[in-house]
């Protein structure tokens, strides 16, 4: 019996060609699409996940209320203590790490190949127990015990040592340490918080390299991440509650601050997608764009399955006879089910097959779109075939469940005579129509109103100059202290016309700390952003003076203790003439000379704050160099010429201010690209679909169409009362479309400290835009009707 | 074999209400064959859709092979339909995407026979009907007449004892008609009762008796020799 269903399906597949391809390129792309957001889902939701004690871990963050940084008054870091007092004051607390690590370090191998690798120092046995690290070489309880040893993944094993064995080798790190493997350990998977850590040591190696041990390890001293693993079954909220004790009973006691703080347990479950603090280990998930893209699938999913419900039940009349005959046969209704519902399953079987390979086409453009590399070998794991074939199933069901019932209820006494079901299931089909175009106009709206916005952005005076500025990350001591004659040589070349040092770039000043003036009534207190720079940084950046001067060579005080703030700050500490005042700055007298404008330092999230400008070398991480624009090449060769002179060791990497500049809106791009492609997805196959209908509906009304010529209807006049009634669909659709876009995008908009207006045209514009599509493609069907001879078409039945 | 007793059907719409069949009583027995005739509309086929247990009738009874089934569900019915009915249709409504071998096959298919009893039977009833030859070809390839007799191999080819043929003639030729009336006379003589409807006088005097209806009412019923040509 199903291989006569199959016989039925394999036959209409291949007679009604148009019908096929309109059908199964929609649920094509729109299994590849499902499929692809699956992967990203899947890959997300399972961060962080895999080990074996994930649900007992929490990661403990710190609020210091008000002290907003980079949106947030969260900290992913506390105190190196903290891990270690937990688990002693409270007995539930199982176990602690305490960790944080170094980024770009250079690694030498055999004196001789370079690496630029990270490295995280941590708790040694407690992390390995934690994590349920597995070793292939080497033992987690004693691997690390020594001072200057170090483990590798294995990843980072061969890399480094090929196929030797790499235990009981060397790594010289940073030219001057040399630490002894000890251990290889199986390299975690890319969804891992430790994915890009292949070298671990521990906190005793670390603490051996540092000069300020006694600060770094105090309470003072907020820059560790700290686990901590609860007993089973405990309640985190009632740890929480205790966690006030330890800062009432160690920080302020040991730091004299009284600085409000509260700390809180996050899951490490949450911790990867809804990490709302500053400083992680690693670069974050977002469950917003998880949220989005699972909406896309859902949304380009249920287009395409419209399409294959409206385009079976308009071609069900043809079908009604088929099931007629069967029925007399003696089919029941349960038989007629299973034979419809199998055929949109072998529909959307074939469209897997093709969605399949439009995943291996087009992944790597996904990777790209959500900043995961996930490999084609990804495709063919058994977790993604399994998934891929549910939603291939699923959609097979779901388009076929309507179409089914609709067929297998017609009565054969009726449909027998030829009296087919005309026009019946009609207005669902509308309403199945409106609802394809409402989703595809919204997200055409969404669009235009995202681009207009990253437009803004991009366009938008943010108070400093970004074009033709190279950036060089100045990685460390060794390459600043060589600093002034780089600087020398830099300025040599006629194409170079400003060159600066600095701690921070316009684009990303994120160090705060506390500003005090005394004033009449009493003392005042701005939490302000801090930087320090050269005597061209502000010419570098052209960022102007309204008051007073910038840093002078010829004044031999400006170096310790001149400093330059802004308007915000100015404002914020009462001051009207703020030139020649002294500020209190974490103990220390500093002289304003110099009122700068306010310029954006962050995203347009974020409002301007309030931030002074320090010279101080030690602290310089940057090295901005503005060119002319003519002849790049040569100057950026110059340039490497002069860092190879002074910083061989390290490897030479540039960046250029305006590309870094976009980059603070990775998040917001990811986005816009994430809607942009998809309603283009999506009005595409809403278009196959009214394809598909118009030229069924044209299709029987050739009679018609051929009555009303010969009693004197034009072609334009034909067109036009064809394609009046599914433009008035789109028109429809529009009304529902414009409030939804409106009130989503009123929503994203509310992230933007600086934003537009939402402007009537462009709903105006992303409604005419569906409906000029709609016409196309209604028309190309019903201009064909038009144009047909109508003797042909009266005589066809 | 089958009686009705008082059979009623009425067709209802939001105006009209038009009685199809009043009060028709009638028998049929065993290896007969009756033709049924009248003028359009005096509700030839609303017999015939509830001879076959397509429809329920409004209201009185109909006992086919002793039992009453005018109150049968769909499922109910379909499972008679299926063991006991085979239908000949004026418009031969074959399925255009299966081929001629795939249509006889198919109330097989339904009745779940095994494959090789399948194409034992399927093979017979062809080669009885002379259109063995085209079993691979589809409906649309072959003749009006023969279309017909791929319509007549598949009621008969689940061994129905009962044929309900509504103007199998009606879409064909005289000779094609002809042929189409032989085979039906030749499975009636097999023991097979046969039920037609038909507008041509001729084609009804194959029959043993002519139930005229006029207006949904039976008028007249002759019994007559058969005579075969």
């Amino acid at each position: 019996m199903i291989k006569n269903y199959f016989k039925i399906v394999i036959r209409n597949i291949t007679r009604h060609k148009t019908f096929t391809f309109l059908n199964i390129s929609g649920l094509a792309i729109g299994i590849a699409v499902a499929s692809l957001i699956m992967l990203y889902v899947k890959f997300e939701w399972e961060y962080d996940k895999s080990y074996p004690n994930t649900d007992s871990i929490y990661r403990v963050i710190q609020r210091q209320p008000g002290n907003i940084f980079m949106g947030t008054d969260y900290f992913g870091v506390t105190q190196e203590p903290l891990g270690r007092t937990l688990q002693l004051e409270f007995p539930e607390v199982n176990n602690y790490v305490t960790m944080s690590s170094w980024k770009d370090v250079v690694i030498n191998i055999d004196r001789k190949k370079n690496y630029e690798e990270d490295i995280l120092y941590a708790t040694a046995p407690n992390l390995f127990n934690m994590f349920s690290f597995e070793f292939i070489q080497g033992n987690p309880e004693n691997a690390l015990s020594q001072q200057n040893t170090v483990i590798l993944s294995e990843n980072d094993a061969k890399k480094f040592f090929g196929n030797d064995n790499p235990v009981g080798k060397t790594i010289t790190v940073r030219e001057n340490e040399t630490w002894t493997v000890t251990g290889v350990f199986k390299s975690m998977p890319a969804n891992s918080q430790f994915a890009n850590y292949g070298i671990i040591t521990s906190f005793e190696t670390y603490a051996s390299t540092l000069n300020n041990r006694e600060q770094t390890f105090a309470w003072g001293n907020n820059s560790w991440c700290t686990y901590v693993q609860l007993k089973n079954g405990i309640n985190p909220e009632f740890t929480q509650t205790k966690l006030p004790y330890i800062i009432k009973k160690y920080v302020n006691s040991a730091t004299g601050s009284k600085k409000v703080r509260e700390y809180y347990l996050q899951s490490l479950k949450d911790t990867h997608l809804y990490n709302k603090a500053n400083f992680a280990l690693n670069e974050n998930g977002d469950i917003k764009i998880v949220l989005v893209l699972i909406a896309m699938a859902f949304i380009i999913i249920t287009i395409a399955s419209i399409n294959y419900m409206n385009l079976s039940t308009a071609r069900a009349s043809l079908r009604a006879r088929e099931v007629g005959v069967r029925k007399v046969i003696g089919a029941n209704k349960i038989q007629l089910i299973t034979q419809f519902v199998s055929d949109s399953i072998v529909y959307s079987i074939v469209a897997g097959i093709f969605a399949l390979i439009l995943d291996l086409l087009f992944l790597p453009s996904f990777n790209q779109l959500v900043g995961i590399k996930f490999s084609s070998t990804a495709l063919f794991q058994p977790s993604f075939l399994i998934g891929f074939l549910v939603i291939t199933l699923l959609v097979g069901l779901l388009s076929g469940a309507y179409p089914a019932f609709v067929l297998s209820n017609y009565q054969p006494a009726q449909v027998i005579k030829g009296d087919n079901a005309k026009g019946k299931h009609s207005a669902l089909r509308r309403i199945l129509v409106v609802t394809q175009f409402a989703a595809s106009i919204a997200l055409i709206a969404c669009t235009f109103i995202i681009l207009s916005q990253m437009n803004y952005i991009r366009n938008k005076d943010m108070g400093y100059n970004r074009e033709n500025i190279i950036v060089l990350p100045l990685k460390d001591a060794s390459v600043v202290k060589q600093l002034e004659l780089m600087k020398n040589d830099l300025n040599r070349h006629s194409s170079i016309v400003e060159v600066t040092a600095s701690s921070h770039l316009p684009i990303n000043i994120n160090s705060s700390t506390h500003v005090k003036i005394s004033g009449e009534t009493g003392e005042i207190d701005v939490q302000s952003y801090q930087m320090y720079g050269d005597y061209n940084f502000l010419p570098t950046f052209g960022i102007s003076i309204v008051d007073g001067r910038n840093f002078s060579k010829s004044v031999a005080t400006d170096s310790a203790n001149a400093v330059l703030i802004n308007q915000s700050l100015a404002r914020s500490l009462g001051l009207k003439d703020a030139v020649g005042k002294t500020l209190n700055i974490n103990g220390d007298k500093y002289n304003v000379i110099g009122i700068i404008k306010d310029f954006n330092m962050h995203s347009l999230h974020q409002k301007i704050l309030p931030l002074f400008i320090r010279m101080h070398e030690p602290w310089l991480q940057y090295l901005s160099i503005k060119t002319k624009s003519q002849d790049l090449p040569a100057t950026i060769d110059y340039i490497k010429s002069v860092w190879n002179r002074y910083a061989e060791q390290r490897a030479f990497d540039y960046s250029f201010l305006d590309s870094d500049f976009n980059s603070l809106y990775k998040r917001e791009e990811r986005f816009a690209e994430i809607v942009s492609y998809s309603s283009g997805l999506a009005i595409f196959i809403a278009c196959l679909g009214l394809l598909g209908l118009a030229s069924f509906i044209v299709e029987q009304k050739r009679k018609e169409i051929g009555i009303r010529k010969v009693l004197g209807a034009s072609v334009s006049d034909v067109v036009g009362t064809l394609s009046k009634q599914f433009l008035k669909l789109v028109f429809y659709a529009n009304i529902i479309a414009v409030p939804a876009a409106y009130y989503f995008m009123t929503n994203w908009l509310q992230d933007f400290a600086y934003r537009i207006n939402i402007s009537w045209w462009i709903f105006v514009l992303s409604g005419g835009m569906a409906l000029l599509i709609a016409l196309i493609t209604v028309s190309s069907q019903t201009i064909k009707a038009a144009l047909s001879n109508p003797v042909k078409s009266i005589r066809y039945e | 074999m089958l009686r009705t007793n008082n059979l009623v059907k009425i067709y209802r719409t939001e105006e009209v209400e038009t009685t199809a069949l009043d009060n028709v009583s009638i028998e049929i027995n065993e290896g007969e064959f009756v033709s049924i005739m009248g003028p359009s509309g005096c509700g030839k086929s609303t017999l015939m859709n509830i001879l076959g247990m397509l429809d329920n009738p409004s209201g009185g009874e109909y006992h086919f092979l002793g039992k009453e089934v005018s109150k049968f569900n769909e499922r109910q019915r379909a499972q008679i339909r299926k063991e006991n009915i085979g239908f000949v249709f004026q418009s031969f409504n074959l399925i255009d995407e299966l081929t001629i071998y795939e249509n006889v096959e198919l109330p097989l298919l339904y009745l779940k026979v095994s494959p090789s009893e399948r194409k034992r039977k399927v093979q017979t009833v062809l080669e009885i009907m002379e259109i063995m030859h085209r079993r691979n070809h589809f409906p649309q390839q072959l003749s009006g007449g023969q279309q017909q007799r791929v319509a007549v191999a598949r009621a008969l080819v689940a061994n129905p004892k009962l044929i309900l043929a509504d103007e199998p003639t009606g879409n064909l030729d005289s000779s094609h008609g002809d042929e189409v009336m032989k085979m039906l006379t030749f499975l009636n003589e097999g023991g097979t009762t046969v039920i037609m409807v038909t507008h041509s006088p001729t084609y009804a005097e194959y029959g043993n008796r002519v139930i005229h209806l006029f207006d949904g009412k039976v008028v007249t019923e002759n019994f007559q020799e058969s005579f075969r040509v």
